[in-house]
């Protein structure tokens, strides 16, 4: 009877502690994008956005919240849960203009990591995205999340997260400068993705522009530099994606699309590696896409004020 | 079916459910054995119904050895000989064959890759099953079992799936008589053979599978490394192997533990160890001790006239513990790496009787010892002997150089976090301060929250890989 109650007593104290640690490490990643703010911008995208901009900087030169929730590796669809994620979550009523990153490769289904959607754990008591967790994965992953919360973090990309928020760092660490010479090998021995334009994909964007603009929020396809070999790739295909885009938001009247490719594809002293910028190409690209915020939602504010004259 | 699966959880549930009814229905030791024999097939079969043939032929063979060496007459070394060398005739198919054949073509000069046995699958763990299921006819060779077991019940102790894939070894009159007896499962067993199991698993999923990436991405072009970051991944190895196997021996053993089985505990902090002979009385003890009384004593072990002859038997057992792991030639150096470390601590005397490493020493013993099994793990995880002495060359010669941290800094640094976190509740452990098999009815709260920080940091730091090192052996 003694060991029986010895064993209830572990269980009872894990599942306390574990919900504990759990509530901790969310607090960390909340804080890490802005999950748990009102915000005034939005950044949605993978890491090629994550490297490029600087939110602290955002925040000061704006003077508006910015919240970052960019993570390693998402493709259209989970972007898309995201952005209903923080619609969702009560924060969403401030939001004016989300900046959502594009690349050559946005619309290509592989290459991104094909279980991203683990990335979510940590948000899984969210009915939505709990059911979008149990749609991609096994119940047996499943369950064991939902049960043993601190496992939701047992990607060291979500633990890395919270550290972070805790720390309200948001600085982008690569230092390094991309291998010019070892990546034109690489090339040359046909190591690169190729672009695709994915129907499924493109649905899925699509889809997610409308839930932003039905709401009247701006919305900004932000496609951050690329080195220029990777565009040269497949210059066809290439060309096509970033005419779509540019057609795209044509169309759109709250949509635009910035590209910084033409003026700074070729500087590869700003790239970490082939999509990546290192703290140099952050510095000078994440002044540019807060420079064009600002006088966006200047303008906008000033059309608002007129249309309100008239 | 591993240990660290979903599956095993949902096996081990319905065959611990199984057997506790059994307990409150038949009660009876055949029944119990019935079952376990049952789940033991289900479980060695669920990688390969064909490995289950092997397992059964091991089994047979020294199952009928034993029986034709009880009944006695005058042909028993005759019997003896044929049966072992039947018993090994299955392992030396599958693990010795390629290496045998490739050297005695390279040995003739002809080119040819074997290509024949590039489609043979060695059965997981048959060293251990075979060493197991040997134990037995010899035991019975010489006197040391005069009983009859049933076949089933030979069947079982082969077969018992806590040991079947990576040991322990167990000596036959060990298990068989626990197989005979009928074990209580009580709620005690339960909770030590868990705690120790959960701490296994600690091993393994956190501190092996993470330490893993390191190492491969340090051995994986070896020549784009630092001497420092080299170094760090020998540590890390030697760290990656023990973790890997004493805790797959630590589940084993909780799992045996929980169904009411006693089973050899595999590792004693070896890694605390002041001297190689202490190191080998403490690393894989069951391999040791079989070698020890099937291979030592056979070849006269110490009751020798001539020094010679002594260093011939200790050399003799440590290369062919060396190439019990594989057929290769590192496996090989790295036996004769220890039994050279052993008979140089021999010639220091710090064999003799009565000797103990003084206090002051200790530290310092401990350290050069795992220094010195680190340099033999290197030749025992890199195939390539260039390469392997490539790599101790650079770790001597390039250590003020910076060290590689891999994919991830923040990964880098979680895992030496974890490292020295494993470190100091292994320390715990070896100073009894926390459970153990001999202090574990004195649980206390210390002991409480140990397990349950043991279940946060599994849920926050568990990597999954199926694959076990000793799988392979």
């Amino acid at each position: 009877m003694k060991r029986i109650k010895g064993i209830l007593l572990i269980i009872i104290i894990f599942f306390a502690c574990d919900f504990a640690v759990e509530r901790i490490m969310k607090h960390g990643v909340d804080e890490m994008y802005g999950l748990n703010q009102y915000a005034d911008v939005l950044l949605v995208g993978h890491s090629h956005l994550m490297l490029a901009t600087d939110k602290q900087q955002m925040e000061d030169d704006l003077g508006m919240k910015v919240s970052k929730y960019t993570r390693e590796g998402v493709n259209v669809s989970d972007r898309k849960v995201m952005i209903q994620q923080f619609l969702d979550s009560g924060y969403g009523d401030s939001l004016k203009v989300v900046l959502y990153g594009v690349d050559l490769c946005t619309f290509t289904g592989e290459g991104l990591s094909a279980n991203s959607y683990k990335l979510f754990y940590p948000f899984m008591d969210d009915a939505k995205i709990g059911r979008y967790i149990r749609e991609q994965g096994s119940a047996q992953d499943y369950w064991l999340h939902k049960l043993v919360r601190t496992t939701r973090y047992s990607d060291d990309a979500m633990k890395n997260g919270a550290a972070r928020g805790w720390l309200h760092n948001w600085s982008n660490m690569k230092s390094g400068a991309i291998d010019i010479e070892a990546y034109k090998k690489q090339l040359a021995e046909g190591g690169e993705r190729h672009i695709e334009m994915n129907e499924e994909l493109i649905a899925e964007f699509r889809e997610t522009m409308d839930m932003l603009t039905s709401r009247g929020i701006k919305v900004a396809l932000v496609n951050t530099p690329t080195l220029d070999l990777v565009n040269n790739y497949e210059p066809d295909c290439y060309q096509m994606v970033v005419d779509w885009f540019q057609h795209y938001a044509d169309e759109q009247p709250l949509i635009e699309y910035w590209d910084f490719n033409p003026e700074y594809a070729s500087r590869h002293e700003l790239f970490f590696d082939r999509i990546h910028l290192n703290v140099q190409g952050q510095q000078v690209i994440s002044p540019l896409i807060t420079e064009k915020v600002k006088s966006w939602i200047a303008l906008s504010s000033e059309q608002w004020a007129l249309s309100i004259e008239e | 079916m591993v240990f660290n699966s979903f599956a095993f959880i949902i096996f081990f549930a319905v065959v611990y459910l199984l057997l506790c009814i059994e307990r409150f229905t038949t009660k009876r030791i055949a029944v119990r054995n019935a079952l376990l024999l049952v789940a033991s097939y289900v479980f060695y079969g669920w990688f390969n119904v064909g490995f289950l043939l092997v397992l059964l032929y091991v089994t047979l063979v020294n199952y009928i050895t034993g029986e034709l060496l009880l009944k006695g007459g005058t042909h028993c070394k005759r019997t003896m000989g044929i049966g072992v060398v039947l018993s090994l005739l299955p392992l030396l198919c599958y693990k010795y064959t390629a290496f045998i054949v490739t050297s005695i073509q390279q040995l003739c000069g002809i080119i040819s890759d074997a290509e024949w046995l590039s489609g043979w699958v060695m059965p997981i763990g048959i060293s251990f099953f075979t060493f197991q299921a040997l134990s037995y006819s010899i035991d019975v060779y010489r006197g040391k079992i005069t009983e009859h077991y049933s076949l089933p019940d030979f069947m079982l102790f082969v077969a018992f799936f806590p040991t079947v894939l990576s040991g322990p070894i167990e000596k036959a009159r060990n298990l068989l008589p626990q197989l005979r007896a009928y074990r209580a499962m009580t709620a005690n067993a339960f909770m030590e053979g868990a705690v120790t199991f959960i701490w296994g698993l600690f091993k393994k999923i956190v501190i092996a599978d993470r330490l893993c990436a390191y190492v491969n991405m340090a051995y994986t072009g070896v020549e784009y490394q630092s001497g420092a970051t080299l170094a760090l991944a020998a540590i890390l190895y030697s760290i990656q192997i023990y973790c890997d196997f004493s805790g797959y021996s630590d589940m084993a053993w909780g799992v045996a533990k929980a169904l009411g089985f006693d089973v050899t505990r595999n590792f004693r902090f070896p890694y605390f160890a002041t001297t190689i002979k202490e190191f080998w009385r403490r690393w894989h003890i069951s391999l040791t001790s079989w070698f020890t009384e099937y291979v030592y004593f056979s070849l006269g072990g110490n009751r020798v006239r001539l020094k010679a002859r002594w260093v011939f038997n200790i050399s003799m057992v440590f290369v062919l513990s060396g190439i019990w792991h594989g057929a290769s030639w590192n496996f090989l150096l790295w036996g004769a790496l220890h039994a050279v470390y052993y008979l140089i601590e021999y010639a220091c005397g710090i064999h003799r009787k009565g000797y103990e490493t003084p206090r002051l020493l200790k530290l310092p013993a401990t350290l050069l010892v795992f220094v010195l099994v680190t340099i033999a793990w290197i030749f025992f995880r890199i195939e390539d002997f260039s390469t392997a002495t490539y790599v101790v060359g650079k770790i001597f010669t390039d250590m003020a150089s910076p060290i590689a941290t891999g994919g991830s800094a923040f990964t880098f640094v979680c895992n030496l976090f974890l490292v020295v976190l494993f470190i100091a509740f292994d320390w715990l452990l070896y100073r009894k301060w926390l459970i153990s098999e001999d202090n574990f009815a004195k649980s206390s709260v210390m002991n409480v929250l140990w397990v349950v920080v043991l279940l946060i940091l599994l849920g926050l730091f568990s990597v999954s890989a199926d694959n076990f090192v000793y799988f392979q052996f």
